[in-house]
């Protein structure tokens, strides 16, 4: 943000009508933020998620819908726990199925936020933080979710 | 000296590793990384910040000036630091995760005598079946009798054992084993039985026992003989009959007919170099099976001397189905078993056998009967040709048998051909048959006449497996009293008809006698006390009979017993105590009884016989299929149906657990259009049954055959409910062996078999990405054969199979070249007949579960020991051959599985054994997918613990709480051996070479070393004498095939074994270095079309050095 030069209390960048920020014309930088006049605003944009009273209705259906699955998880992970590792169908010689198939998946969306990171650090792309704080994040619960798998797969 | 581990040599590196990469180890690998980034931390975080320091830190800041503001470098590897070493907590917290059953010790309040607590205990013993004594060697382990073997003493079998004597223990522990007296379906017990004995025989002795029938089981028991002349002798119109559903009777009017008097018939295999089996299972489920086996190897068996001078008998071998016998039959002709009849004239005929001129039309109009045309291809009449050759050059050196399934005129043609070639007499053994006891049809006759009043039935089950036409169970309806003594409260305990059931005790839990075929007589020694609660009985046949007599007679089967051996040793007092005191220590008590003359032949009574089978052959061959009935492989005739081992065991051919099937040839199944697995109504006459189909190679056209003894109900006990299909029902006594004119409906339902045909495949067979034509590549390395006049030229065969690389490792090998010992096993691939002895023996000594059809299914069966067995020949329908492999860990020197566990569970010792560590394991798998051989087991569930289950119920199969459950009924556990650990779910198991009994070994060796003073030296250099440690398998092999022993001891039977020229490694080429080696087969057919040179051919273009065996047989000589 602070790329962009203060233009005063006009509420207007300047040139807004007619700027077209398609171009990346070196020395005259489009508009990265528009409709944005003060800083406050923007924090206001961004801090209110977190700030707010109570979170959105939204939410609450969508972390219902998350709790129901996570808990889906706890109880299938517990009858597997406390059945043995052949509800998933395993056989000799095929150690390793829905194991490794998860892990496996799991591992690869990991991989590719990491990629999505570095391909942007590669090429020296300065904005790629928020990018990169959203590919490093998918890249850490992917791998949790990786994790699990190596986590229960054992017979024991 | 080459060192073993072969790093010294080498060039390349043709190591092929596996490609699983780092998924499912990745647990392991993830906390070792934790373990490594926790415990080095320090280290390498302050050696990294010393070599880079702060100008390398400022340019890491330079480089990233803003991501190092957003993301710190120091809390993104706690995070994952944190992470990894939550993910190992995970993995360890569920590796504790375990409650143990509560239960409680008694001590002894007193130390009895001569009992040492955890030092097992060995009695001889015997037991019967089917009418033919076994000499048995029972091991107690704190007076629980835990296993079964061969009295290695007995002079006519040996020590091995067959699968139905391993599996008797089981049977003493099943929970479903009667222990309830029942009157009319109300519980009872003995004493109310008592009474109403006492009560009949009050009756009965008023009428000289008029009414009263005694039904028995075949028996060879002099004190059972003696007890039923007694019982014969107080009540003289007594009937006294004796039910078999597998009755040798055949055989019995046979020699009737031939010899004028029954006979029964014991052929020498050892005398004999040309055996002609006709439809006559020798090796696999006839009685004397154990003893064929063991001759047949020993006349076999590659001697090594001069391979030019080696000779091997030969075993010809015509049948209608596959059974253990053809597959290992030199040659072997699929004749249908109505057929055997017109091939046994055609071979009469060749031979020229010949009493009168009748006998000789005879023979010739059923040799040239009209069903006789088309029934011997090319190939098959080239082998009759030779096979009459055989005889006749091996006159008093040969023998011709027919099996239980023929008729007893054909037994008397047989019986004429063996007298023609000199074979009776000297090559079978003939041993007088007592005039025997009522027949089944004969007791039915005189129960539906209503002239029965009272019938004991003693362990027999007629009302499953008599023959349908007698209706046992109507006919069973008009006798007023019937009491029952069996093991198990089924089918015939349960009709409605049945007064008293009466829980027969276990042969391990009373006193009796045995006789084996040669008249060699044994005492069945009691293990334990009966589990049965004494006023519910528990008492054995002979006890009945006492109660029947009742008076002044002993009551107990120990006096019982004694009286018979003293007056058939006709010594009393002091020698007799001494005489008794010997045989119970060694289980046998007399000597053989010699062989009878057998008289001359009756040629006009065979020539009427054979003329009435040339007027029963039909007139065309056109008369649908032949059904034929079959002893089943596992379950005999059902009585072992409710023994979890036997259902599990595979059937050798087939390769069917759980089930049995109607087995038709791939050929007769394409013409009826019916597949694998589909269910069809068997139709015969007026009867009919369903069934599903099997394809078998190698069976002979048109033929079904269905293995009698399975399809049992409930009340045969859970095991055993509805366990394939039940043949009885089809079975008439007009034929007892096949039906003719059977037809065949698809019914278009489906049925899903258990096999294990295709489990553990290191052919790759069944992986899709795999040719086929690289299965057919590989199999001629796995089992290398040839015949007997290609090894007298090339007795190196077995070591150009195959093209072993230079053996590098990437590894650094475990080097075992100062070892001790160095265990090892030699597999003779020409003597194994596949009979599976093994397998079950294995089972019990190593506390193995049986996991249920369903899980079978699955491919998690957890024998130690599998055989596999292959087919060999280009047409499906009919093989050229059979090979059968049995494979157990071959404890690799450089094994696989060591190199890719995680946690180190299985790791060598020093003696070179690949051991697992239970307690170690955490049941990733990872060995078992790195196994080439496939040869370990995951315990998936807790199969100790949990029922077998049939078919798969619902996503909860599997109950949750059976976890903390004390587990099924506490008799089963009984069973188990102390030595061996029971493990639980999730852990890996496999082939420990029996662990334990080495163990045993080296405790009693170096005790005898120490006490002789040998720690003085300070290194234990005690030694174990060739044969003090023998493995399961190898004590039940019936062939003697399996040999174990020390490497290290050059004398050694198994460094010997190893060194021969025929031995071979499995997957040599892999650089596994297994210590289990194979003996290659040598065959020997008189007339062989197939690829005999199979091993030979291929791999002879590899003519440089390096081939298998250079490298590590030399290093086992050096």
């Amino acid at each position: 943000m602070s790329a962009i030069p203060s233009q005063g209390n006009t509420g207007r960048l300047p040139g807004f009508e007619e700027t077209d920020n398609t171009a990346d014309v070196p020395g005259k930088r489009a508009t990265l933020v528009l409709h944005m006049d003060r800083f406050n605003q923007v924090t206001r944009q961004v801090c209110q998620v977190a700030e707010s009273k109570r979170p959105p209705f939204a939410w609450y259906a969508a972390f219902a819908v998350s709790l129901a699955l996570v808990g889906l998880l706890g109880i299938c992970v517990n009858y597997l726990i406390f059945t043995g590792v052949g509800v998933w169908g395993l056989n000799n010689p095929v150690m390793w199925a829905f194991d490794i198939t998860n892990f496996v998946f799991w591992v690869g969306i990991g991989h590719a936020g990491t990629l999505i990171s570095a391909i942007l650090f590669l090429f020296r792309q300065k904005w790629r933080t928020g990018i990169n704080r959203f590919a490093e994040a998918m890249t850490i619960f992917a791998v949790i979710c990786a994790g699990l798998f190596p986590g229960i797969h054992v017979g024991r | 000296m080459p060192s073993l581990n072969g790093s010294d040599k080498t060039i390349s590196l043709p190591v092929s590793q596996p490609q699983a990469g780092g998924c499912g180890c990745s647990d392991s690998s993830e906390s070792k990384r934790t373990v490594d980034a926790r415990k080095g931390a320090s280290w390498w975080r302050s050696l990294g910040e010393r070599e880079q320091d702060a100008q390398a830190m400022a340019f890491a800041h330079r480089e990233f000036p803003v991501a190092a503001d957003t993301l710190d470098g120091e809390d993104r590897r706690t995070f994952i630091k944190i992470m990894g070493a939550g993910f190992a907590l995970a993995g360890l917290g569920l590796t504790g995760c375990r409650r143990w059953p509560e239960s409680e010790i008694v001590p002894n309040a007193s130390q009895p005598a001569n009992r040492v607590p955890g030092v097992p205990v060995m009695y001889a013993t015997a037991t019967e079946l089917r009418g033919v004594g076994y000499g048995l060697m029972a091991t107690s382990y704190d007076g629980r009798p835990i296993k079964l073997d061969g009295n290695a003493e007995h002079p006519y079998w040996g020590g091995a054992s067959t699968p139905w004597m391993q599996a008797r223990v089981l049977e003493l522990y099943d929970p479903e084993r009667s222990r309830q007296v029942f009157k009319a379906g109300k519980a009872s017990n003995i004493a109310e039985f008592n009474a109403w004995l006492g009560e009949r025989a009050k009756a009965l002795a008023a009428k000289q026992g008029e009414g009263l029938a005694i039904l028995t089981q075949a028996t060879s028991s002099p004190s059972m003989k003696d007890m039923l002349a007694r019982v014969k002798q107080a009540y003289p119109k007594a009937k006294v009959a004796a039910w078999e559903a597998l009755a040798a009777t055949g055989s019995l009017d046979g020699t009737q007919i031939a010899f004028g008097a029954p006979m029964r018939l014991v052929p020498q295999v050892e005398k004999a170099s040309v055996i002609v089996a006709l439809d006559w299972d020798m090796l696999g489920t006839d009685p004397t099976a154990l003893r064929h086996t063991r001759m047949w190897a020993e006349g076999r068996r590659l001697n090594g001397a001069d391979p030019s001078k080696q000779t091997q008998n030969r075993l010809y071998a015509f049948e209608p189905h596959v059974t253990v016998t053809g597959m290992a039959a030199d040659t072997r002709v699929a004749v249908r078993r109505g057929d055997i009849a017109v091939l046994a004239a055609m071979i009469a005929q060749a031979l020229g056998v010949s009493g009168d001129a009748s006998l000789t039309a005879a023979i010739g109009r059923l040799a040239s009967s009209p069903a006789a045309k088309g029934m011997l291809d090319e190939h098959s009449k080239e082998v009759v040709d030779q096979l009459v050759k055989d005889l006749q050059g091996a006159k008093g050196a040969s023998f011709v048998m027919c099996g239980t399934g023929q008729s007893a005129e054909v037994h008397a043609l047989v019986a004429a051909i063996n007298q023609s070639i000199g074979a009776m007499g000297t090559t079978v053994g003939v041993q007088a048959a007592d005039a025997g006891a009522m027949r089944l049809p004969e007791l039915v006759t005189a129960m539906n006449a209503g002239q029965l009043d009272t019938l004991l039935i003693v362990g027999a089950n007629p009302c499953y497996d008599a023959p349908a036409d007698l209706a046992f169970s109507k006919a069973l309806a008009k006798v007023p009293n019937v009491a029952r003594l069996a093991y198990y409260r089924d089918e015939t305990s349960v009709d409605p008809a049945c007064t008293f059931h009466v829980p027969q005790a276990h042969f391990l839990e009373c006193w009796g006698d045995v006789t084996a075929p040669d008249g060699t007589k044994s005492i069945q020694q009691p293990l334990i006390q009966p589990l049965i609660d004494p006023a519910q009985g528990g008492v054995s046949g002979i006890e009945m009979l006492a109660m029947l007599l009742g008076g002044s007679e002993p009551k107990d089967g120990y006096t019982i017993v004694r009286r018979t051996s003293m007056a058939s040793s006709g010594l009393s007092g002091a020698a007799f105590e001494t005489m008794w005191r010997g045989c119970l220590d060694k289980g046998v008590m007399s000597a053989a009884t010699p062989s009878a003359a057998p008289g001359s032949i009756r040629a006009g009574d065979v020539a009427k016989a054979v003329s009435a089978l040339a007027d029963a052959q039909p007139s065309s061959r056109d008369a649908g299929l032949e059904l034929c009935f079959i002893p089943d492989n596992r379950v005999l005739d059902g009585r072992f149906a409710n023994i979890g081992w036997m259902q599990e065991l595979p059937d050798p051919v087939t390769k069917i657990t759980w089930d049995n099937a109607l087995l038709l040839s791939p050929t007769t199944a394409n013409r009826l259009g019916v597949k694998q697995g589909a269910m069809v109504k068997v139709t015969a006459g007026d009867r009919s049954m369903q069934a599903a189909v099997f394809a078998v190679p190698g069976m002979a056209d048109d033929t079904a055959a269905i293995a009698l003894g399975n399809g049992r109900k409930e009340v045969a006990g859970t095991i055993a409910t509805d366990a394939g299909f039940d043949a009885y029902p089809m079975r008439t006594t007009a034929a007892m062996g096949m039906v003719r004119g059977a037809s065949v409906q698809v019914t278009g339902d489906t049925y899903t078999f258990a096999h294990t045909q295709d489990h553990g495949s290191i052919d790759a067979a069944l992986i899709p990405s795999v040719p086929h034509n690289s299965v057919q590549e590989r199999l001629p390395t796995l089992v290398r054969e040839t015949t007997l006049e290609s090894y007298k030229h090339h007795p190196d065969f077995a070591e150009h199979a195959v093209h072993v690389p230079h053996r590098l490792s990437l590894w650094q090998e475990g080097n075992l070249d100062g070892a001790q010992f160095r265990w090892a096993m030699s597999v003779d691939l020409t003597t194994c007949t596949g009979c599976q002895s093994c397998v079950t023996a294995c089972q019990a000594e190593n506390n193995i579960p049986i996991v249920g059809k369903d899980q079978v299914k699955r491919g998690r069966e957890m024998f130690w020991i599998r055989v596999d067995r292959y087919f060999r020949g280009a047409d499906p329908a009919k093989p050229d051959g059979f090979a059968v492999q049995p494979l157990t860990c071959v404890q690799c020197e450089n094994a696989p599985c060591e190199q890719v566990c995680p946690v180190a569970a299985t790791v060598h010792d020093s003696d070179g054994l690949n051991n697992m560590v239970y307690n170690r394991c955490i049941g990733t798998r990872y060995c078992s997918n790195n196994c080439p051989y496939k040869v370990r087991r995951f315990n998936f569930f807790d199969y100790q613990r949990r029922d077998p289950i049939r078919e798969q119920q619902g996503p909860m199969q599997v109950k949750p709480e059976y976890y903390v459950e004390t587990g099924p009924d506490e008799w089963l556990r009984m069973q188990f051996n102390p030595e061996v650990t029971v493990r639980m779910r999730g852990v890996m198991e496999k082939c420990s070479f029996c662990v334990q009994r080495i163990a045993q070994a080296k405790i009693k060796y170096k005790n005898e070393w120490a006490k002789a003073g040998g720690t003085a030296s300070g290194k234990p250099n005690y030694s174990i004498p060739d044969g003090a440690v023998v493995t399961a398998c190898q004590q039940a092999c019936p062939a003697q095939a399996i040999v174990f022993g020390d490497l290290n001891d050059a004398n050694s039977k198994v460094s010997k074994l190893h060194a021969a020229r025929v031995s071979y490694g499995l997957l040599e080429e892999l650089n596994t270095k297994p210590r289990l080696k194979y003996m290659a087969r040598v065959r020997n057919p008189g007339v062989d079309h197939g690829a005999g040179d199979h091993g030979h051919d291929h791999g002879s273009g590899d003519g440089h050095g390096g081939h298998a065996n250079n490298g590590t047989q030399n290093g086992a000589q050096a």
